[in-house]
């Protein structure tokens, strides 16, 4: 019988992962009480601190983030905005730190940040920890992505 | 009542003063204070107490 020059196949069976299915449940399971309470309390926390003028880098962070979980909810359709509540409270954001000379903050910037806090709390308590995830893999990728400026064409 | 209830409860108070915030409820000033330190007595209580081992 003629040997072959090819080196015969290693047959390597891949392990199972016996926790794959525990994965699985905590990817369907909603957020856990815990977790809510204590971003929701971050969250409050940073938002009382703009109030007072004493926001620190991290706090601003912590209200970047709401912001951009909840408008990442809203364009996945996982959440609706019909009183454009998360707009408002990016311009709030803008408004705030853009202004120069004064930390102060105005009351409706103030009232536009607990606008987003209320729903923020209640979106948390209706997605599953897989949604959460994709929304801020792809708030990641919006933010590693280029910003595509369209400049126009002169006119003729 | 269970961590759960209490985390509940905070969770609720704690949305319950920021709407009267954001939607400039008119509430008395007692009162307002009254909720912000119920937010802040369960905080200390519940969130920055060690949670108790599983039996």
């Amino acid at each position: 019988m003629p040997r072959s020059s090819r080196p015969r196949k290693t047959y390597r069976p891949r392990g199972v992962n016996l926790q794959a299915h525990n994965v699985a449940m905590h990817g369907a399971a909603l957020l856990s009480l815990d977790d809510r309470t204590v971003w929701a309390m971050r969250l409050d926390d940073a938002i009382t601190a703009v109030g007072r003028g004493e926001a620190a880098a991290t706090q601003w962070d912590e209200i970047f983030a709401a912001v951009a979980l909840a408008e990442q909810l809203v364009m996945d359709r996982l959440a609706a905005d019909p009183g454009k509540i998360v707009a408002e409270a990016q311009q709030a954001c803008a408004d705030i730190l853009h202004r120069t000379g004064s930390r102060a903050v105005k009351a409706t910037e103030l009232a536009a940040l607990r606008a987003l806090q209320v729903d923020w709390i209640m979106l948390l308590g209706g997605i599953t920890h897989t949604q959460k995830f994709i929304c801020e893999e792809r708030i990641a990728i919006r933010r590693r992505s280029p910003q595509t400026i369209k400049v126009p064409k002169p006119c003729p | 009542m269970t961590r759960e209830q209490y985390l509940d409860i905070l969770l609720l108070v704690s949305t319950l003063e920021s709407m009267i915030i954001a939607h400039k409820v008119p509430v008395p000033d007692h009162m307002f204070d009254a909720l912000s330190k119920a937010v802040e007595l369960l905080r200390r209580e519940i969130i920055n107490a060690p949670k108790q081992p599983a039996a």
